[in-house]
């Protein structure tokens, strides 16, 4: 009868503080708890990165599209980035007009296979900076995909060793099964936590990134038009 | 990475916080739990209090059933007589003949199956206060056997041997009477013996022992006996009910439990299950019965102890427990009837009851009320 009461009274006044559920979880479910917490943060981390960077390329590739069309020589324009450490539109096009330039150096005439190789540059560049706009928006799928099943796990083995411990305790009372649950549930929770926002950012981030590739490939094109008139000029003269 | 690492940290300290702040500040919701005191819930299961209807060997027969056995006993020897019981005449089982068989139905037959296992138990494992009892009346029958024994040449070895224990007045009695049937001129010796027990028991303190005892050889016959004690305390409960009158002597010892039952497993039975089986015989008996015409207005109910084996037949003939309203003039055609009910029964087809529950089944005490026969 005392055992009984005093389990009534104590255990839901301990329980319900979220140190509390964390300290009282066992060492499997404190891993999970942890662990998620971790791939939250990272999963944070990211999503202010790419959020940056993205804000970041779009800023320069508008920057870029003014001066590129304000009608400023291409060769000024060339000679003013070259010294730089470019990314986006700005590395995309220092990488065809590099290309351009050497294959003009000594004033030979243009030749045939120059409007293929500056096309083949600058696929290569865009490649390069569609990979450096998505790394790491893998690693939000995999934690939006992941962290509800690792935050159940957490919770199974939770409830698992709860009711061991009511069948130990030979004790039914919902107080003694409570604090028990309740700190699987934790798990759960944190799992969604950490899943929700991870998912939300990767398809965003997705469409973001797409988009920006998307504009790269398009000025890539003009800029392969652009030149492709020149070569032809250069070579009817 | 260098911006959103530390940001991801920061912001989820920022959110930690506020989670660890908000949540410790809330508990108040859970203060209403102590309010409520836990309830102290026991379960019992059925069988426990059967169980414990069983008894054990260290309960005592109360000095007020042995009372009430007494006495009713002395009145069951009168009142008998006049009910006329069927096969032997009422003084005749007091003297000699009661040894036998079934002179002593009236007085002995029921007790022996299940107010002896108690008694007997008592004297013999352990209890210096019954064997203390017991044991006089042993030294006054040794005398007796061995005379009788010597002049009758089918002396019983084993009647000897056991001439100090209890149990030997039966055996005692099988052989007086086989003796009686002998030798008739030496009725003496046997007449002694009935009688010595009886005097000798009562001064001591039980009645119930002696009569026990004499009816050992029937009470260790019965295997099961636990079983049939409950049942008697059921009976003897309805006994008491409905017909107040009634010779109800024997039973009320069966409370004490019977200690003796160890061949048959003791079941763990409820309430509900072992009248589930009673109302299962009864029934297939009932269906047997012939009423004989107009004792449904007699107001005679007879009660017969009805022994079973394993495969549902008769072990024996059905042995008349007792008869209430006895004063009819159709008793006597009622509990012939009673008991050519149980024989058809048995001889056109065994009783169907459960084989695994056959100890609680084994010895039957049923009732056959003409006025409701289901």
């Amino acid at each position: 009868m005392n055992e009984v009461s005093q389990v009534a009274l104590a255990a839901p006044a301990a329980s319900l503080s979220i140190l509390a559920l964390f300290l009282q979880a066992g060492i499997v479910v404190k891993c999970v708890m942890i662990g998620l917490m971790a791939a939250s943060v990272w999963c944070w981390a990211i999503v202010v990165d790419k959020i940056f960077l993205y804000r970041r390329t779009r800023s320069q590739m508008d920057a870029f599209e003014q001066v590129f069309w304000s009608g400023q020589s291409l060769e000024e324009l060339y000679r003013t980035l070259a010294s730089r450490d470019n990314t986006g539109m700005p590395a995309l096009f220092v990488a065809a007009m590099r290309e351009w330039k050497r294959s003009h150096e000594g004033g030979r005439a243009a030749i045939g296979s120059l409007q293929q190789r500056i096309d083949k540059v600058m696929d290569v560049t865009i490649g390069r900076e569609l990979e450096r706009l998505q790394s790491k928006l893998l690693v939000l799928a995999t934690i939006g995909s992941s962290a509800p099943f690792i935050g159940l796990f957490g919770t199974v083995w939770g409830i698992m060793t709860a009711f061991t411990s009511i069948a130990a305790s030979k004790n039914t009372s919902l107080a003694v099964v409570a604090p028990g649950i309740a700190e699987a549930l934790f798990a759960t929770a944190i799992g969604l936590v950490a899943a929700i926002p991870a998912v939300i950012a990767y398809n965003t981030l997705t469409s973001d990134a797409n988009a920006l590739s998307g504009r790269l490939e398009t000025f890539a094109d003009e800029f392969s038009a652009i030149l492709s008139r020149q070569i032809d000029e250069r070579q009817a003269a | 990475m260098r911006v959103g690492l530390p940001t991801s940290i920061v912001l989820h300290a920022a959110v930690l916080g506020w989670a660890l702040l908000s949540f410790a500040s809330e508990p108040p919701m859970v203060i209403e739990a102590p309010a409520s005191d836990p309830i102290d819930v026991e379960l019992l299961p059925p069988s426990d209090t059967t169980q414990q209807k069983l008894g054990s060997k260290t309960g005592k027969p109360s000095d007020e059933i042995t009372r009430d056995t007494k006495a009713s006993a002395k009145e069951s020897d009168g009142k008998r007589a006049g009910d006329t019981k069927s096969e032997e005449p009422p003084p005749p089982p007091q003297q000699v003949p009661t040894p036998p068989e079934k002179p002593q139905p009236p007085v002995t037959p029921p007790p022996p199956v299940k107010p002896e296992p108690k008694p007997e138990p008592k004297p013999e494992p352990s209890k210096p206060d019954l064997s203390k009892l017991v044991k006089p009346e042993p030294v006054p029958v040794p005398p007796a056997k061995p005379d009788v024994l010597k002049e009758s040449e089918t002396a019983k070895p084993i009647a000897e041997a056991k001439p100090p224990e209890v149990k030997q007045p039966p055996k005692d009695q099988k052989a007086l009477d086989k003796l009686l049937e002998d030798a008739k001129a030496q009725e003496k010796p046997p007449e002694k013996k009935p009688d010595q027990p009886k005097p000798a028991d009562k001064p001591p303190v039980n009645p119930t022992p002696v009569k026990l005892a004499s009816n050992d050889p029937k009470a260790s016959a019965a295997p099961s006996q636990t079983p049939s004690a409950l049942r008697g305390q059921v009976t003897d409960i309805q006994n008491h009910v409905d017909t107040g009158t009634s010779s109800s002597r024997a039973p009320k010892s069966a409370s004490l439990g019977n200690p003796n039952g160890p061949n048959i497993p003791t079941l763990k039975l409820s309430q509900s299950e072992l009248e589930g089986l009673i109302g299962m015989l009864r029934s297939q008996i009932l269906q047997c019965w012939n009423i004989p015409p107009g004792a449904s207005e007699s107001g005679v109910k007879v009660t017969l102890n009805v022994s079973l084996n394993p495969d549902g037949t008769l072990r024996g003939e059905p042995e008349l427990y007792g008869v209430s309203g006895g004063t009819n003039p159709q008793g006597p055609s009622i509990v012939s009837s009673a008991k050519r009910a149980v024989k058809m029964c048995a001889a056109e087809h065994p009783f169907k009851l459960p084989a695994d529950k056959y100890a609680a089944w084994a010895e039957n005490r049923i009732t056959f009320d003409p006025s409701n026969p289901k």
